[in-house]
């Protein structure tokens, strides 16, 4: 018997669909809704399933489709790594490789952001929707909005279908959320902005939707301890964001601290005048100089705005999430150290 | 792009069945619950525990709406579900549990005593990796201990075989000849939570499929006394597992029955052993669940290159079917055994050893062996790792080099040149433990009054302290854990070590490989952390006195509890303050499990939603009052009891600066410190001041202490005229508005009644120090 290589392009179902996106956004409810309506309603085989750790808002989430003719089986159980159809809930995520790995060639690739975005984007079919700004106005969620714009890019979807099927779910809670979540979807459909991008990068190949482990069996110490205290100054959580974030006028602060007490990101930036080198004795001499609060690491914010509830002086702000953000951004630590 | 391709069927193919089925588009976990409904089981005992919580949530969503009868009893463990569930099969009704992971081994003891006893019921297995390190993912891990328990395993490899294998356990369990308990297992997350289209039945061809349950013997009929679990020494016992020895004996004719039976009502027929395309297969890979459909889809794409491949499953792994292994082997040239779990030391995982073991009394059998360990703590099994397996398979067949009997796929070596250096793997810099002992707090005693005193730095002088816990952490926004974990954490002076519970706070701050904690972090078992960290504090002190650890590294020693963990480990934390030992347990309570999606906890308040307490047509949210654990732990008699809230930051962290002098002077500290959760709450990430605030001021969550045994209100409302209706505090989160409605007024009267009786209670042991 001889040898044999792996399979490549040989798969039993037609369409594969991958959302990702960052809890709390409505990607695994947008995967069901359009699952069941592929499903129910129009009657293919479809499976679909969420990737998720614990039920937790502002993690990463993905959500996963795959159809065939209602005769073919579908077996694997998997993550879709060769999406046909590829949408992206937030655009931070294009910060992360994985996020676009796999996407085949001919295949579309949907954004949730402003058709003006200077984002950079992948060769091909690529669609871009405002759904945050839809979502706003329409006082909805974002996922019904992007669930349009699937719809518009994939001839598979039946756009009327799966707009009743949103009705059908929304309305068991309440006609007024039935209503605004058509709205959305329609809204979405055809504000949704298609164009073929020839001078993009190529997504990363299907192998990047998983990353390898940082540590190995040879490298990672034994029992699965964590010997780098605080390593997780490593992650980036402004895509846990939902559109706005506490903005800092250091004008109108009087460093009170009140907003630390509540700050469950501990992103505050705070100015010491050397304190903990004083011995406590000194403490009596610290004047109200001494601590100043200088701004707001937004790579730990996640947008709670507990700050902006209890500020008694008006210094922090509920705001749009724009460029202001980056410009106005203060480091916790200095850049060597992390 | 075949987007074009598909377009919609006439109709799916007939299957010619006696009755009618309908389509649904489910996921496991969905089959199971609705399965569970149809059956109609008397009784369900559950703890919530990922990835099986989901089945209790729909039953209660359904519950609460009158769409079945069952008595859902949340328990405040698995230990203790696994005997509501074998104390009502005593009874002569039907019952259910559904569990995954550490549920399962917490429960284990309670396996063997249900089938030993032979009390028929049914508990649905969502498979997960068991601890330690804490994994939430499937592999076979837990199933692989329930092996011994004298318990009918029935595999589901997909959502339809989880509403179908729900059926048949109470049919197979049941059965006169076996009257054993039987668990359904299926695929954590890969199957529950993977929906897909299945045919199921009407509730009456269910109802009419499983029959009415007659129990030979039960506890509940007075005309016939019976002693259950007697005390049985030798010679007896061995006879008692004889007997059910014979049961398993006979499941092996009455397993295929029962399959026949449904085969004839439903057209979808299941074998003990499935075999696929195996006719002429001479290279094999043998594995459970959710990979052998894999291996499926990848045997048909390898055929289409003529290779002669095929699959071996088994749809139920006890009784062992043996003789159906053997048969299925027999012309096999290699055959790769695929196990989700490794039993460590022996060689291979049990169903590899079990083949091996079966293959070996048949003579006339010849086919190589490899065992393989795939997939642990949810690593995807893909059409690439079966084809790895099935290429193992035609290597070993072809080749004579050696290939090692026994080995893993899907490891990662790691790099060493990367392990020096950051490589992005930075951590925060390092705390020293001067930058943190800032002397916020002031605390001398008062002789007067035996009680401490503390002033409190200005919080703009606390502000700027850095935190024992680093940003990046991954908790929702708006987490009142967090906030409290500030504020306590940064009062505390010099070196902390700090062992967190199971719940949101340990999950959220340890993703590996990383961590949010600068300080020594422990986590062990959801119900035994204070026994543990207890361990710990006399660790310390022992090898202190042995002059091993210099006396004035003092760390203080806290343990981060949620209100869940309070529950499962409500035991041990009380054992623990018996004990008295030097240490700080904190409970932050956001009533209910939140890190599993938000079911009751026994802090739940009365009438609130959760997701196993919803509110409908039958039911007002949760059923019973909440646990007041500030007064057990002050009936414990330890040094230092409070309660404390997040938004209430100066009179919290006046508190942390007793419970950091009661736990190096004198002893245990207990404190509950009421915590927003605005996800489960249903309120915005930014009403949590307002929110506790009024939770306060309606007197629900009093601020007080218990110093010394002396209690001490620390904020009245009533002086201030601040005091607000519970109503006030129900408009505030989408989770109690429907207790403003005028049919909840007697629930909300009941509630008033109770929170103002021990408000007053409170007041009185404020005013009298005997009290």
């Amino acid at each position: 018997m001889k040898s044999i290589k792996h399979p490549k392009e040989n798969r039993t179902t037609s369409l594969e669909i991958r959302f990702e996106s960052i809890g709390g956004l409505g990607a695994n409810l947008a995967g069901q809704l359009l699952a069941e309506s592929l499903a129910l309603r129009q009657g293919l085989n479809v499976s679909q399933f969420s990737s998720y750790g614990s039920e937790k808002k502002g993690t990463p989430v993905r959500s996963f489709i795959r159809v065939a003719p209602a005769e073919k089986p579908i077996r694997v159980t998997s993550p879709v790594t060769e999406p046909d159809v590829l949408a992206v809930f937030h655009e931070a995520l294009l910060a992360r490789r994985s996020t676009l790995a796999g996407l085949r060639a001919d295949g579309v690739f949907i954004l949730n952001a402003p058709h003006s975005s200077s984002v950079r984007l992948p060769k091909g079919r690529v669609v871009l929707v405002d759904a945050m700004a839809i979502a706003v106005q329409e006082k909805t969620r974002i996922n019904t909005a992007i669930l349009g714009a699937v719809a518009k890019a994939c001839e598979t979807i039946d756009a009327k279908t799966l707009a009743a099927t949103l009705e059908e779910h929304f309305g068991r809670r309440s006609a007024k959320l039935a209503e605004a979540n058509v709205k959305t979807f329609w809204r979405g459909y055809n504000e949704a902005l298609e164009r073929l991008i020839t001078e993009g990068f190529s997504a990363p190949p299907a192998d990047g939707a998983t990353s390898a482990p940082f540590w190995g069996y040879l490298t990672a110490p034994i029992g699965g301890a964590i010997i780098q205290a605080g390593n997780s100054v490593i992650n980036d959580l402004s895509a846990s964001r939902q559109g706005f974030a506490p903005r800092f006028h250091k004008d109108l602060c009087n460093h009170c601290g009140v907003c630390d007490m509540v700050c469950p990101d501990y992103c505050l930036v705070w100015e010491v005048e050397d304190i903990f080198h004083r011995t406590p004795a000194d403490t009596a001499g610290w004047e109200r100089r001494a601590a100043r609060l200088l701004g707001i690491d937004y790579r730990f914010c996640k947008g709670c705005l507990r700050c902006v509830e209890t500020c008694p002086s008006g210094a922090l702000t509920k705001e749009l999430e724009g460029p202001w953000v980056g410009a106005e951004q203060v480091p916790l630590w200095k850049e060597e150290t992390v | 792009m075949s987007l074009h391709t598909l377009t919609k069927p006439k109709s799916r193919k007939e299957i010619h069945v006696p009755v009618a089925q309908q389509q649904k588009f489910l996921s496991g976990n969905e089959l199971a619950a609705l399965a569970a409904s149809q059956i109609n089981y008397h009784v369900m005992g559950y703890y919530p525990i990922t990835p099986s919580t989901e089945v209790a949530e729909i039953l209660s969503r359904m519950k609460a709406n009158g769409k079945h009868d069952i008595a859902m009893i949340p328990a405040d463990g698995e230990h203790s579900a696994a005997g509501i569930c074998y104390g009502a099969s005593t009874g002569g009704g039907r019952v259910l549990n559904v569990t995954s992971s550490q549920g399962l081994l917490y429960s284990l003891e309670q396996l063997p005593v249900q089938s030993g006893t032979r009390f028929p019921m049914v508990l649905n297995l969502a498979a997960r990796a068991i601890n330690g390190p804490l994994n939430i993912r499937c592999d076979h891990s837990d199933l692989y201990f329930a092996l011994n328990t004298g318990w009918v395993i029935l595999l589901a490899k997909d959502p339809q075989a989880v509403y179908d294998m729900n059926l048949l356990a109470v049919k197979i369990g049941e059965h006169s000849k076996l009257r054993l308990p039987v668990i359904v297992a299926y695929d954590g997350f890969f199957t529950s939570h993977q929906k897909r289209c299945v045919l199921v039945l009407g509730d009456e061809a269910v109802q009419k499929f499983v029959g009415r349950f007659h129990a030979p013997l039960t506890a509940l009929d007075p005309e016939r006394p019976v002693t259950i679990g007697p005390y049985m020494n030798d010679p007896d016992l061995i006879n008692n597992k004889y007997q059910l020895k014979l049961a398993f004996d006979a499941a092996k004719t009455v397993i295929p029955e029962c399959f026949e039976e449904y085969a004839k009502l439903t057209g979808r027929r299941y074998e003990t052993v499935e075999r696929y395309r195996m006719a002429d297969a001479e290279a094999v890979i043998v594995l459970l669940n959710s990979a052998a459909e894999t291996a499926r889809e990848t045997a048909d794409r390898l055929r289409e290159d003529h290779l002669r491949v095929g699959v071996v499953s088994l749809s139920v792994l006890r009784p062992f079917p043996a003789d159906e292994i053997r048969d299925a082997l027999r012309s096999v040239k290699t055959a790769v055994i695929a196990d989700r779990a490794d039993s460590y030391g022996a060689g291979g995982g049990n169903l590899s050893l079990e083949i091996r073991a079966a293959l070996q009394a048949d003579p006339k059998n010849h086919t190589l062996c490899l065992s393989r360990v795939y997939g642990l703590g949810g690593k995807d099994f893909t059409v690439d790792d079966a084809t790895e397996l099935f290429n193992l398979a035609l290597e070993a067949a072809s080749r004579k080099s050696r290939i090692p009997s026994f080995d893993y796929i899907g490891q990662t070596p790691g790099d060493r040149s990367k392990v020096s250096g950051n490589n992005g793997l930075a951590a925060a810099p390092k705390l020293m433990v001067e930058e943190v002992t800032r002397h916020h707090a002031h605390v001398t005693e008062d002789p007067a009054t035996g009680r401490l005193k503390v002033t409190l730095d200005p919080l703009w002088k606390i502000a700027p302290t850095p935190h024992r816990v680093a940003p990046g952490h991954g908790a929702c926004p708006g987490c009142g854990a967090f906030t409290v974990l500030k504020q306590f954490f940064r009062i505390l002076d010099g070196n902390v070590v700090v062992l967190y519970q199971t719940g949101c706070a340990m999950v959220v701050t340890t993703g590996y490989p990383t961590t949010a904690h600068r300080v020594t972090y422990l986590h062990n078992l959801f119900q035994n952390g204070a026994s543990t960290l207890s361990g710990l504090v006399e660790m310390y002190h022992e090898r202190v006195r042995r002059g091993e650890l210099p006396a004035a590294q003092d760390p203080t020693f806290v343990m981060v509890s949620g209100d869940g963990g309070m529950d499962i480990g409500m035991g041990a934390a009380l054992g623990t303050a018996l004990r008295n030992h030097r240490m700080i347990l904190i409970e932050y309570d956001n009533e209910g499990y939140m890190n599993t999606g938000g079911q009751l906890s026994y802090s739940t308040p009365l009438g609130h939603q959760t997701s196993t307490s919803p509110a409908g047509t039958k039911s007002f949210g949760k059923a019973f009052p909440h646990k007041d654990t500030t007064q057990i732990f002050a009936a414990a008699n330890v040094p230092y009891v409070f309660t404390a809230v997040e938004g209430f930051s100066e009179d919290l962290m006046k508190k942390a600066a007793k419970a950091q002098w009661y736990a190096k002077h004198e002893g245990f500290v207990y404190g509950k410190i009421l915590s927003s959760c605005p996800l489960n709450w249903a309120a915005p990430d930014d009403s949590a001041q307002e929110n506790l605030q009024t939770a306060v001021d309606s007197c629900f969550f009093p601020l007080y202490e218990v110093e010394r045994g002396k209690t001490v209100i620390t904020y009245d409302p009533e002086p201030l005229g601040r005091r607000k209706t519970l109503r006030d505090w129900f408009a505030q989160m989408g989770k109690t508005k429907h207790l403003l409605a005028p049919q909840a007024s007697a629930l909300v009267a009941d509630l008033e009644k109770e929170v103002e009786r021990c408000w007053k209670r409170l007041k009185a042991k404020h005013e009298h120090a005997e009290l």
